[in-house]
């Protein structure tokens, strides 16, 4: 079933890039990706026992919440734009780190919280080791905030125990 | 971009430079897809603008590690000259 | 559909411009690094939407060169807060100090 997955992965990228259709192109690319799938299988999927529904499940979670970020990343900008153009930023700013334990586990989770963090208002992630993130705040409001609701969103989507 | 440039000549760490290298090269890829609708030819300059988004992630990344591990912001002579080794 | 495009490019240029003022006027290496990672991302996503709906409106073979400009915004959305880490922590472990209100 990995195979099945992997294949598709590889697969569509293939049809976007090259952007030929006619049997030649078409053909060596379900070669390739035949091959590369049997060899590679196991680097792309690392979690076995998650069922075809987990995925879609999954999958429609993340993007919804891609929709979330994208408006957060609006609010951010707005932020940094009015940050940058007060006349009296020195008074506005003050930057801390600050570090914090979480409790989300799966290293991709991790990872897409991290990245999540960097694109929210005023914070960046600038160390992950373990369990524990070292974020940089640019205002005292947004070291207050945090982690925030974006941990159990994440959690939510990604962190469901079958 | 040019104001960019100028906080890539005139950065006082090293790590300035990078942040500055790394937004002109992300504005450098939308500036090849304008450069492609401008030219009418947009199949050939969306393949170069990929592989140019790739190589601009690989080089932030490449500097980066080097940094981490070098431990020191100051250019190499001024460094040098402080503590010659 | 041109009108959504020349919205979306101008709204990507003014963030820009706005990124642009704050790595030129923020005093340390850390809240540039803000500056850099957010403005960065929003514009270049805002500006190549822009490109695609241009590309869409010329119609043939086009849907594939929005589906490759979609890739690139998908490059550029897991990679540029990747870059932003990856400078942070080089800044952190060289020793870079951050900016306090009395140090100057």
């Amino acid at each position: 079933m990995k195979y099945l997955y992997s294949f598709i992965v590889l697969f569509a990228p293939w049809l976007v890039l090259s952007g030929k259709f006619d049997p030649l192109h078409v053909g060596m690319g379900i070669v390739c990706s035949l091959l590369v799938a049997y060899w590679s299988a196991d680097l792309l999927f690392p979690d076995r026992e998650a069922t075809l529904a987990d995925r879609l499940r999954q999958l429609a979670g993340f993007i919804g919440y891609i929709g979330w970020l994208f408006w957060e990343i609006i609010l951010a900008n707005l932020h940094v734009f009015r940050v940058a153009l007060s006349p009296r930023m020195n008074e506005l700013l003050a930057p801390s780190l600050v570090e914090f334990d979480t409790k989300l586990e799966k290293e991709l989770s991790k990872f897409i919280l991290a990245n999540s963090i960097t694109l929210t208002p005023g914070t960046v992630t600038v160390r992950v080791n373990g369990n524990k993130f070292l974020i940089h705040a640019l205002t005292k409001k947004a070291a207050d905030g945090l982690p925030g609701a974006m941990e159990t969103r994440i959690a939510n989507i990604f962190e469901i125990t079958r | 971009m040019l104001l960019v440039l100028i906080r890539a000549i005139k950065g006082p760490t090293v790590i300035d430079r990078l942040v500055a290298i790394n937004v002109i090269g992300t504005k450098s890829i939308v500036l090849l897809l304008f450069a492609g609708i401008l030219f009418g030819q947009l199949e050939m300059f969306v393949d170069i603008a990929l592989g140019y988004g790739l190589l601009n992630y690989i080089v932030s990344i490449a500097a980066s590690r080097y940094y981490q591990h070098r431990k020191c912001l100051e250019p190499v002579h001024a460094a040098q000259g402080r503590q010659p080794s | 559909m041109e009108i959504l495009a020349y919205i979306l490019i101008s709204t990507g240029l003014i963030f820009f411009l706005g990124t642009t003022i704050g790595l030129l006027r923020f005093p340390d290496f850390y809240s540039r690094m803000h500056a850099a990672g957010k403005g960065d991302t929003l514009s270049t996503v805002l500006i190549l939407l822009g490109c695609i709906c241009i590309v869409s409106t010329q119609g043939g073979m086009n849907w594939l060169l929005g589906l490759k400009i979609l890739l690139i915004i998908n490059f550029i959305f897991i990679g540029s807060p990747t870059a932003t880490h990856a400078m942070m922590d080089a800044g952190k472990k060289a020793g870079a100090e951050p900016w306090r209100k009395d140090s100057k």
